[in-house]
């Protein structure tokens, strides 16, 4: 390796990550400036608190129901918030990598959808909480197989495709919509409701442990499958039969990122735009998406989406939900990166 | 745009008895939609109501006050709807290209948020222009992105709908949490409920509705001509911008005030197009009135089932085409553009 760079390395060597000084620096740049925003978030709301006020209740020295302010429920909503928008940003980035389309992302293709809809039926059926993380995972994973399946064949396949999950969210948004009005008579309907538009307004501590656990368990085999792909890509893997292998990988990429995303959505709600613009914005600033490009992605998508949340509580007279802001911002944006992409003949 | 078999094209007396089932169907939608409900009308008393109108008693008061304004609604919007599907669908010659899927609904829609949330104004009469100039505005945007990918491949097209789509629901999303009053006047309006349209002014969107069906006629025969290919047009004295440019005014002043009327109904324009061609072929003459009338029936019939799939509450008839006419865009999407 050459000194300019940084390789971190799993016991065995299973995982493995360049990073060169540029990217480093960024990282730590976008994790100063995820602390720095979050230590602000914690002070924001109704009841105001100076920085160090925050800092020593999180080291426990509060008491009191501001200490239970912040560690009760500000702190979960920020946490849930980030660790739910880096999920989304590495699943994002995953999709972008494999399916070769600027709009390939879990929401765009219904996929965020389907883990709503699996989130929804564990609170209709009276399920163990426990079993969101789960359940909205597999309900991710189920859509992605039947999008991929159904959409990816043609002329264009990855423009069907995504009309084909299109379609899909559609129809499943139609029947989260539906549950919701059945449910309206009683608390559920509270609830379901953050599966119809992503939000972490009722964010636990129970939804942190989903999301970390997501996290958790689902990236470090991206980071496995992402070294796979990257060698075979890359020619290094002479023994593979770089085609089928490759194709293989990336299917596994994409089966990973989907569970990946529905852990996130169980937490969070189908945040919008999110798994959409970090990619975008990680090429656009690195260059790449391979390898240390997924952390990349997914910081920026913790920082959007914990921005956003901070944007849709405190800027207006009414307190919005995270997802509409993530869409507001992240829509224009789309646009206008889809104008310079659609000039070099990518739309 | 062809989903027909060459060769299967019925004769014009077939088309004829085709055309006056589907007729009948529209009627028996009508006729369901005006008894059905939380509280049902037996047919005699729409009889009565049509011979000896009565205010005092209580199945009038419902067929008056609220089925057969609804019901009227949904005429129009769905009558719209589906002429509208065929002719952005002929115009593009893309399988894909109804104004639900190229943005111009949710584009209307924003304009018409807008106008309520910033402007303040309250009555279809008054925003149906914003809907307008919404439409125009997202049509606009979607051809301008399409144009700079250079492609004319079919799911392109519908890709540059379905971001200016998604643009224009983010910023409508955002108008209306933002502001209270706006999201009581507008959330059901929004998610394309019939329940409440906004009746005053109906008659003058009916209007503006009539011009747009006008225009969709006047456009039949060039749309037939421009399926061959715009050389085979211009030999036979069509000239195709100004084809263009009429059958999209028609698609604009249809989705528009469609959109006026009772919020972004999807998949009307899309579904009933589709539908028909199976049984009229590529003649736009004849598909003109068959898909306003199917839009008519399948708006209609979704807006009926809404009304008992959750009694005593209802469904949104948007709600119903999202889980009805969804899969009709995966299986359209899967074979548009594909060689036989």
């Amino acid at each position: 390796m050459t000194d300019s760079q940084l390789v971190l390395r799993s016991p065995g060597g299973g995982i493995s990550l360049r990073f060169s000084r540029r990217v480093l620096v960024l990282i730590a740049a976008l994790l100063a400036g995820l602390t720095a925003i979050g230590v602000w978030a914690l002070t924001l709301g109704e009841l105001g608190l100076a920085p160090m006020e925050v800092l020593s209740m999180l080291l426990g020295q509060g008491e009191g129901p501001a200490a239970f302010i912040v560690n009760g429920v500000r702190l979960p909503r920020l946490l849930t918030g980030a660790v739910a928008g880096f999920g989304l940003g590495i699943a994002g980035a995953c999709f972008q990598r494999t399916v070769r389309n600027p709009l390939a992302s879990p929401d765009i293709l219904g996929i965020s959808a389907g883990a709503s809809l699996g989130a929804v039926v564990v609170i209709v059926l009276d399920l163990p909480m426990l079993l969101m993380g789960p359940v909205a995972a597999l309900a991710a994973l189920a859509t992605a197989a039947f999008v991929l399946t159904v959409g990816h064949r043609g002329t264009d396949p990855a423009a069907r495709t995504i009309l084909v999950g299109i379609g899909a969210g559609a129809f499943i948004t139609g029947i989260v919509s539906f549950a919701m009005i059945r449910a309206d008579a009683n608390l559920d309907a509270e609830r379901i409701y953050r599966y119809t538009t992503g939000s972490l307004g009722l964010t636990n501590w129970l939804d942190w442990n989903t999301a970390l656990i997501g996290v958790a368990v689902l990236v470090p085999i991206v980071l496995l499958l992402e070294r796979r792909l990257l060698a075979l890509e890359l020619g290094d893997d002479l023994s593979g039969g770089l085609g089928f292998e490759a194709g293989r990988t990336s299917l596994l990429v994409l089966a990973t990122a989907s569970l990946l995303a529905g852990a996130m959505i169980a937490a969070s709600g189908p945040i919008g735009f999110v798994a959409l613009v970090a990619p975008h914005a990680t090429r656009a600033v690195i260059g790449r998406l391979s390898g240390s490009g997924v952390i990349v992605a997914g910081l920026l998508g913790a920082l959007m989406l914990t921005v956003s949340d901070m944007i849709g509580q405190h800027v207006f007279p009414v307190q919005l939900p995270a997802g509409a802001i993530t869409a507001a911002i992240g829509a224009p944006y789309f646009v206008l990166l889809l104008v310079q992409g659609a000039r070099r003949g990518r739309l | 745009v062809t989903t027909v078999a060459p060769g299967a094209v019925a004769s014009p007396l077939h088309r004829s008895l085709r055309l006056i089932v589907l007729a009948v169907l529209a009627l028996g939608a009508a006729l369901l939609s005006v008894m059905v409900g939380s509280r049902m009308v037996p047919p005699a008393a729409v009889w009565s109501y049509l011979t000896a109108y009565d205010p005092t008693l209580g199945h009038h008061i419902v067929l008056g006050g609220l089925r057969i304004p609804r019901t009227v609604a949904g005429i129009l919007v769905g009558g719209a709807l589906g002429t509208a599907g065929l002719v952005s669908q002929g115009v593009t010659r893309n399988p894909l290209g109804s104004p639900d899927i190229l943005g111009i609904n949710a584009g209307a829609a924003l304009f018409v948020v807008l106008a309520i949330s910033v402007l303040k104004l309250g009555s279809a009469i008054q925003f149906v222009w914003f809907a307008f100039a919404g439409a125009l505005a997202a049509s606009l945007l979607t051809f301008a992105l399409a144009a700079i990918g250079g492609s004319r491949s079919p799911t392109r097209l519908a890709l540059a709908g379905v971001i200016t789509g998604g643009l224009c629901l983010a910023w409508t999303d955002i108008m209306m949490l933002m502001s209270q009053s706006t999201l009581e006047q507008a959330r059901f309006w929004l998610v394309g409920a019939l329940a409440r349209p906004a009746y005053a002014g109906m008659e003058f969107i009916a209007i503006l509705i009539g011009v747009g069906l006008v225009l969709a006629a006047a456009s039949a025969r060039a749309l037939n001509l421009m399926a061959m290919g715009d050389d085979v047009a211009v030999s036979l004295g069509i000239h195709p911008l100004r084809a263009r440019i009429v059958a999209m005014s028609s698609v604009v002043l249809l989705a528009g005030s469609a959109v006026a009327i009772c919020g972004p109904i999807g998949f009307v324009a899309l579904v009933a197009p589709h539908l028909m061609r199976p049984l009229f072929g590529t003649d736009h003459r004849w598909l003109l009135p068959a898909s306003g009338l199917a839009g008519i029936a399948i708006l209609l019939f979704a807006d009926v089932i809404g009304r008992v799939v959750v009694l005593p509450g209802e469904l949104q008839a948007g709600i119903i085409m999202g889980v009805v006419g969804a899969p009709f865009l995966i299986v359209i999407a899967r074979h548009a553009g594909s060689r036989r």
